[in-house]
């Protein structure tokens, strides 16, 4: 397999901070296509990463806010289009209407929010090179693991010194996808 | 030979399955298609009501004038029919005798002709044949009697008033000179006619004037109860009160009765005494009033308390006044009453007098007697019997079924084949009043002409055909039977004479009455009862003798006190069922002179301690038909001697249980203010009522908007408002068992209250339809918009659109909404189908329906009124219970009119809203009864 | 004492593995068919009860005027109620850093779900005309009619439909990294094709596991809310209404708590069954039994105070028809249901203010099973005491459950056990990664002093 052309370079790590530690200094070392893989959420690897993106709270906030919006006015304009005399109350009559408005408000935000999510991650993919990896499985076990892209710019054969030299107990190639360049 | 009994097995099995899916089975199974469409023809020679639009237009109603009979009475109507089909009876606007307004019976008397169980086709011993067969017979059977004189010939019929009738028996009686007839009813007056006799020398029939009436004593005289007269009475009796809610004069009736009765009910002062007890009672008032001996022993101080109120309020209404004592009375004390009111002046002003409206037979009140003897002795050749059923309702004693075996050949000629039809060797089935020719007096003695309104629906025979038929007479045309007894008066089919009084429906000739002076009578011979218990035996209130065990109506109509449907009960006082350890439901024996009954305890509020009530009319033996062995036979007690009261009865406890369906489970007021009693004075207007507080600004304004006003004052619970509304509205009839279970579909109920826990309490009656809420929580409740509001004030179902959450129902304050558990309708028999009213939906399976003031009535106006281009005249909209109100105690109209009837009544001090506190802001309102206990002098 | 938490690799192994292996290698196969014949047979009797109701009308419930609504209704309430739970724990306490809960939210949310099901089926079953219940939906019809939204039943309809949604979607995302574990450790290729697509390719990457936490915690920010509003306006249905005993302002709070409760004491029950089961001693400690006997009777006292409350308001307004109603609880012909829900929501539960018992697993179920049984018969009191004797006299009348509305009770039960056994069959129950998070953090926190 050695003619196949490699996806991305995988470094295995025992322990959380390690992989923090190693995620840090391959940022300084100006590396931009890397990403770190954990079993569980790491506290601080987002600041690691330099991950800062405000789309899902964003896009729960506008959901949330479009769910009002359609539920209210749906509430009013159907009230409207064919007008009953309910109980002697107005026929809009915003207090009763709230209810069902929190309601599409809660639904709007929650599904837009993950929504989102999923397509920011670029989820579902099922098919991944990382899943070549014959020790990758552990990601969801107990090992963590940092990947650096042959497509980086920074990328060289001094890379995977780089990475052994990160703490990592071993280096594989991940290698490409058939048919990619 | 004896036919009977093989016929009565052959039916066992089939009494086994429930009563309406065997309605069902057999309106299923009746090969009259013609029934189901259209295809019912208006009768071509029925003359209509008044101008009607032309035939040929579908779905428009035509009017006519005629009658139903009811105990030989005529009860003149105004029938509704569309395309032939008749949907809907009403009282005659025109006729004195009941003003357009009518009772549950005449009501009902319209689902006798779609009856799925009448008789068809005539039998031969309890088989089909067809006419040729009958009528060979006859012939054959006419000439051998012709031999004899029509030796051997007797005639039995029920009560009859018609006078074709009576020209036909005399022709009959012309041509067989040694023929008899005979008259049974099972719910006779005869007393009356005895007490008349007592007094005045010869039986006459008494004529009250309860419009004229300011003070009435009644000795247990059900005068404003159920029965021929009720209509009459209770409209008379209501224009008195009216009179007295005007503030003129007063309108005290007083009451002494051992059984709770609706006159009792309406009672300023009800005095609850045994029966021997208000037979002492009313020779005591004859005494005070300075006729005869005072009786013996002393009054306990309630009864001196009251004959002291009775006999004030009767010197204070000279001319006024009127003493009634019951029918089932001792003929004597009735008489010393009759004297009495002559004494009073009444006779003449309170009290009209006339001939019998019915005529009597040769026999008089022994006429069942003599002819059970010579059916013993073996005089009897021909037996015919005509609308009558002695086999199921004749006095235990007299043992009629085995007595008539001996009759060589037995006739009947009835509308359904009946106990007494098994026992004959020929039935010939009868034409309805609404499917035949004839002739019968109202209650006042005013002739009605009966015509058909639709060519019937069966191979039927009308009565006076099958007199003829009797004589050897073969077909016969009935129409012409008829002319010929009014061709004197009215001239032939021709005459403007007859077509005009056919369209109005009667002859406006009242009874002739006479004023014979009163022989003051001996003093009655008083009998104290010794030990033992009273049975008291009455008509039932919705089946009466038995006649309408066949209908579904009266079947499932609450009795006025019990609320019980489907059954008859033996009413026991609350002191007699602790003391026998027995509840509502139990099963006990009740046994007297050797005879005995066994039936379910009904505790009876308001009933003398050692009285016991059994109603008539149930225990029918009808295999295979809706009314079989429903409920108890309560005939087997009564005998000749005593048919109405029995002394010295027993009761024990059966170790048995049966279930009852009752609509109102429980009847004490609880000190609720749902029925009120308010002064006289209340009937001024007061201060109209600031709207009460609301967070949102009125919505209904505009005019029409529609209202109502019930008041309790004047409703005497007949029940005849609930069985126009199960007509007009096309309310499914569900059966025992569902109403067991609090399914009934009644749109109007009414409510029965008692107040009071002691011996005596105050009992008060309450239609109560939607309350159409101006707020209803229903219309909140349901989420799908099938309950909302219209602009003129109506609280709308729209059944199409409901999907049955029955949230309405649970928010519903009043429960008057109404849910259709099952498919109640899809499976009703063609000719149920028929007797619908093609102007109302029939509500399908799953849906929740209600009173809605009869909206098919407000958009009939309201359509008048556009093409007129005018608004809608007060009273103009007039709902089925109203138009069927004997007292007029319901009012519908314009409430943003202030001179509508209905505003000027709400504008009544005495007015109040059910459930005010509620703020449903209710549509229905309620005027309070009056007090009339406080006048006393 | 603190549960042991994994701080190492092996102990993170230990966990996943200890998890991962109970669907992919079943331990429990006899006792588990067993079980599922029995739920199966269950669920056939709600097949048939429905059917039957389909078929022939509600009239083959025991219902009448006055009682409209059936034990239909306060199961609805019962089972919505007891769905709260699920979420409450693991919203409300991821929200509150509590990291004992994620040994119990996975299968608390699963509950919910299920409880959610069997409720929402009720109002559907309950009605005239079932096959119309779509018109509770607003769809542009021939009729031109819209839904009226101003009925309690509206509110009802948007509520559950939106609680069961977000349920779901919370439920599911706090499981794929648990799909994606499983997925890795699944052997036969089925089964890595059941879980890889469940998992939709998770791998565990630091961006994802950031946006991941973004949007799980958002989630349970708003369910917070959404909870005690489903079970206020589910309250509404009574309380809006005109009728005694009904129309209290205290409605919606006593019924949100009573909903906790009875979801606090099923989730107790379902814990310790689990537990003992699958042998989760490490996971399932004795730790997680006391908060959840905490929590159960925290819950319990302040459903007590709603039963003052309401008794409170009823003498405190005097009016007639209140007090009548009240007299009716308490001595009228469902005072049986009333004392019954009394004695076994309340005493049983007093004995959880011991610590020891608390963390006894049998009393904590048997607490909980009271406790089940106990807000059964509080919201059947609720429902009949105000319905069958309401204003006028003249109506009142009792009601009976018909045979059929027990067999589809029972059925229902069925129904919540057979997708519980699926689903503890299948799926990952107890949050493993979540766990060793927890366990991370600790550690580092002690690092860190």
């Amino acid at each position: 397999m050695a003619e196949r052309a490699v996806f991305a370079l995988v470094a295995e790590f025992n322990d959380a901070e390690t992989l923090l530690d190693a995620v840090r200094r391959a940022r300084e070392a100006g590396y931009t296509r890397f990403e770190a893989f954990s079993p569980f959420p790491i506290e601080g690897l987002k600041e690691a990463l330099g991950f800062s993106e405000p789309w899902v709270p964003l896009a729960t906030l506008l959901g949330g806010i479009a769910g009002a919006a359609i539920g209210f006015l749906m509430q009013v304009y159907t009230s409207l289009d064919y007008p009953i005399d309910i109980e002697g109350r107005p026929t809009v009559a915003p207090q009763a209407f709230m209810l069902i408005t929190f309601e599409l408000m809660v639904l709007g935000a929650v599904l837009t929010g993950v929504i989102v999510m999923l397509l920011r991650c670029g989820l579902p993919r099922l098919s991944h090179p990382l899943f070549d990896v014959p020790t990758f499985h552990l990601a969801s076990l107990n090992r963590f693991f940092l990947v650096i892209e042959t497509a980086d710019p920074r990328f060289t054969g001094g890379t995977r010194r780089f990475l052994k030299g990160l703490g990592a107990v071993r280096v594989d190639a991940a290698p490409a996808p058939e048919g990619a360049a | 030979m004896n036919a009977g009994p093989e016929f009565l097995q052959a039916f066992e099995g089939l009494s086994q399955t429930g009563r309406r899916d065997l309605l069902k089975a057999m309106g299923a199974g009746l090969a009259l298609a013609g029934l189901a469409g259209c295809t019912a023809a208006p009768h071509p020679d029925a003359l209509p009501y008044v101008t009607q639009p032309d035939e040929t237009v579908p779905g428009t109603p035509r009017r006519y004038a005629t009658a139903v009979t009811f105990a030989g009475y005529a009860q003149p109507v105004l029938a509704t029919s569309y395309e032939g089909r008749p949907i809907k009876l009403d009282g005659l606007p025109e006729h004195p005798a009941c003003e357009g307004a009518s009772d549950a019976f005449t009501q009902a008397a319209l689902l006798g002709l779609y009856d799925p169980d009448r008789s068809k086709a005539p039998r031969r011993m309890g088989r089909p044949t067809d006419w040729a067969a009958f009528d060979a017979a006859m012939v054959e059977n006419a000439a051998r009697l012709d031999a004899g004189g029509g030796e051997g010939f007797r005639l039995l019929t029920g009560p009859t008033s018609s006078p074709t009738f009576a020209r036909q028996l005399a022709e009959l009686t012309a041509r067989w000179p040694k023929a008899r007839w005979h008259v049974f009813d099972p719910v006779d007056e005869d007393g009356r006619l005895e007490a008349a006799r007592l007094a005045f020398g010869r039986p006459l029939e008494l004529l009250p004037r309860l419009e004229s009436c300011r003070a009435i004593v009644s000795f247990d005289d059900d005068v404003l109860g159920p029965g021929p007269r009720q209509t009459r009475n209770a409209r008379a009796w209501s224009k008195a009160r009216r009179a007295f809610q005007a503030g003129s004069g007063e309108c005290r009736l007083m009451v002494a009765e051992p059984a709770p009765s609706l006159t009792g009910a309406m009672a300023a002062d009800r005095l609850v005494a045994s029966a021997d007890e208000v037979e002492r009672l009313a020779v005591a008032l004859a005494g005070r009033l300075g006729l005869g001996a005072a009786p013996a022993g002393a009054l306990t101080p309630r009864q001196a308390q009251w004959l002291d109120a009775a006999a004030a309020a009767l010197t204070r209404n000279p001319g006024a006044a009127l003493v009634l004592v019951g029918a089932r009375c001792d003929p004597a004390v009735q008489a010393l009453a009759l004297a009495l009111n002559a004494r009073l002046g009444a006779i003449g002003k309170t009290l009209g007098l006339c001939e019998p409206i019915r005529p009597q037979p040769p026999d008089g009140t022994r006429s069942l007697e003599a002819l059970v003897a010579d059916l013993a002795a073996g005089r009897v050749d021909t037996l015919a019997i005509l609308d009558a059923n002695p086999a199921y309702a004749a006095p235990a004693d007299l043992a009629f079924a085995a007595a008539m075996q001996r009759a060589r050949v037995r006739i009947h000629a009835g509308v359904a084949f009946d106990e007494t039809a098994a026992l004959c060797h020929w039935h010939a089935p009868l034409e309805h009043d609404l499917e035949t020719w004839g002739d019968a007096r109202a209650v006042d003695g005013r002739p009605s002409l009966i015509q058909p309104l639709v060519t019937p629906f069966h191979a039927v025979r009308a009565r006076t055909v099958v007199l003829e038929n009797l004589q050897g007479r073969m077909g016969g045309d009935a129409r012409a039977i008829l002319l010929a007894t009014w061709k004197d008066k009215l001239g032939d089919a021709t005459d403007p004479r007859w077509r005009r009084t056919l369209a109005l429906g009667f002859v406006d000739e009242p009874a002739a009455e006479s004023t014979p002076a009163a022989a003051t009578p001996a003093a009655p011979a008083l009998r104290p009862r010794g030990d033992g218990l009273t049975i008291l035996v009455h008509p039932d209130p919705t089946i009466w003798d038995g006649t309408h065990a066949n209908n579904a109506w009266l079947q499932e109509l609450p009795k006025p006190f019990s609320k019980l449907t489907w059954d008859n009960a033996i009413g026991v006082s609350a002191a007699l069922a602790a003391r026998l350890g027995v509840g509502n439901g139990d099963v006990v024996k009740l046994s007297a002179g050797g005879r005995a009954i066994q039936g379910p305890v009904w505790v009876t509020p308001g009933l003398e301690r050692r009285t016991v009530v059994a109603h008539l009319g149930y225990g029918r033996r009808l295999p295979g038909q809706l009314g079989d062995r429903v409920g108890y036979d309560a005939y087997p007690l009564r005998t000749t001697a005593q048919p109405w009261r029995i002394e010295g009865a027993r009761l024990t406890k059966a170790d048995a249980r049966m279930a009852l369906a009752c609509t109102q489970t429980e009847t004490d007021l609880q000190g609720f203010d749902f029925v009120r009693k308010v002064p006289q004075s209340a009937t001024q207007p007061g201060a109209p009522p600031k709207p009460p507080p609301s967070f949102y600004p009125p919505k209904l304004s505009g005019s029409p908007q529609w209202g109502m006003a019930i008041d309790t004052d004047a409703c005497i619970g007949c029940n005849a408002c609930v069985t126009a509304c199960d007509a007009e509205n096309n309310v499914p009839m569900v059966g025992k068992a569902q109403v067991a279970l609090g399914r009934q579909m009644h749109w109007l109920r009414i409510d029965h209250y008692r107040s009071g826990l002691g011996d005596e309490p105050a009992f008060f009656h309450q239609p109560v339809p939607c309350m159409h809420c101006e707020q209803a929580p229903c219309e909140m409740g349901c989420p799908v918009n099938a309950s909302v509001h219209t602009h003129d004030g109506l609280n709308m179902q729209v059944y199409n659109r409901c999907v049955g959450t029955r949230t309405c129902s649970s928010f519903c304050p009043y429960k008057v909404r109404r849910f259709n558990w099952f498919d109640f309708t899809a499976h009703d028999p063609p000719e149920l189908r028929a007797a619908r009213n093609p102007e109302v939906t029939v509500r399908s399976r799953g849906v929740m329906e209600k009173c809605n003031y009869c909206v098919q009535r407000i958009e009939k106006a309201r359509i008048a009124a556009k093409v007129e281009d005018r608004p809608i005249r007060d009273g103009e909209v007039v709902t089925a219970c109203q138009q069927a109100c004997p007292t007029q105690a319901i009012v519908f109209g314009d409430v943003s009119d202030p001179k509508s009837a209905v505003s000027r009544l709400k504008a009544q001090q005495r007015n109040y809203a059910l459930l005010e506190e509620v703020n449903t802001r209710p549509r229905t309102t309620y005027l309070a009864r009056l007090d009339d206990g406080a006048a006393d002098g | 004492m603190a549960s042991p938490k994994p701080k190492t690799p092996e102990g993170y192994a230990a966990v996943t593995r200890e998890v991962t292996a109970i669907p992919l290698d079943f331990p429990q196969t006899r006792a588990w068919r067993l079980w599922f014949a029995a739920a199966l047979a269950l669920l056939a009797s709600y097949i048939v009860s429905a059917w039957v109701l389909f078929v022939r009308g509600v009239g083959v419930w025991g219902n009448n005027i006055p009682d409209n609504w059936g034990i239909a209704i306060s199961n609805y309430i019962w089972w919505i109620g007891i769905g709260h739970a699920g979420t409450l724990i693991s919203a409300m306490l991821l929200l509150m850093q509590q990291h004992w809960r994620n040994s119990l939210n996975r299968f608390a949310e699963a509950m919910t779900l299920f409880a959610v099901v069997c409720g929402g089926l009720y109002p559907i079953l309950h009605l005239g005309r079932p096959w119309r219940f779509y018109w509770i939906a607003p769809y542009p019809s021939t009729m031109r009619v819209w839904p009226q939204f101003q009925s309690p039943l509206t509110w009802d309809f948007f509520a559950v439909l939106t609680y069961l949604t977000v349920s779901l979607v919370f439920w599911y995302v706090g499981a794929i990294p648990d799909f994606a574990s499983t997925r890795d450790r699944a052997k036969s290729r089925p089964a890595q094709v059941f879980y890889g697509l469940l998992a939709l390719g998770w791998r565990g990457a630091g961006r994802h596991w950031a946006r991941w936490r973004q949007a799980y915690r958002l989630c349970a920010a708003i369910a917070v809310p959404l909870v005690i509003s489903v079970h206020s306006e589910i309250s509404l249905l009574f309380a809006a209404g005109p009728i005694p005993g009904w129309t209290s302002t205290v409605f919606p709070p006593y019924f949100v708590l009573g909903a906790a409760f009875s979801g606090f004491a099923v989730v107790s029950m379902l814990a310790t069954s689990l537990r003992r089961a699958f042998g989760l001693y490490d996971l399932v400690t004795p730790r997680h039994l006391d908060m959840l006997g905490r929590l159960t009777l925290a819950s319990g006292m302040m459903t007590a105070y709603g039963y003052v409350a309401d008794t409170f308001n009823a003498l405190y307004s005097g009016e007639p028809q209140e007090l009548e109603t009240l007299h009716d609880r308490l001595f009228g012909p469902y005072a049986w249901c009333y004392w019954g829900a009394v004695v076994l929501n309340f005493a049983p539960l007093q004995l959880m203010w011991r610590g020891d018992l608390r963390r006894r697993p049998v009393v904590l179920f048997l607490v909980g099973l009271s406790v089940t049984v106990g807000m059964w018969l509080e919201r059947y009191m609720l429902l009949f005491s105000s319905l069958f004797r309401d204003y006028l006299v003249s109506s009142w009348r009792n009601y009976r459950p018909s045979v059929w509305e027990w067999s589809l009770f029972a059925g229902s039960i069925g129904l919540f056990l057979t997708l519980f056994l699926l689903f503890i069959r299948l799926l990952p129950m107890i949050s493993a990664f979540e766990i060793k998070e927890a366990g991370f953090e600790e550690k580092t926190e002690a690092a860190h002093g």
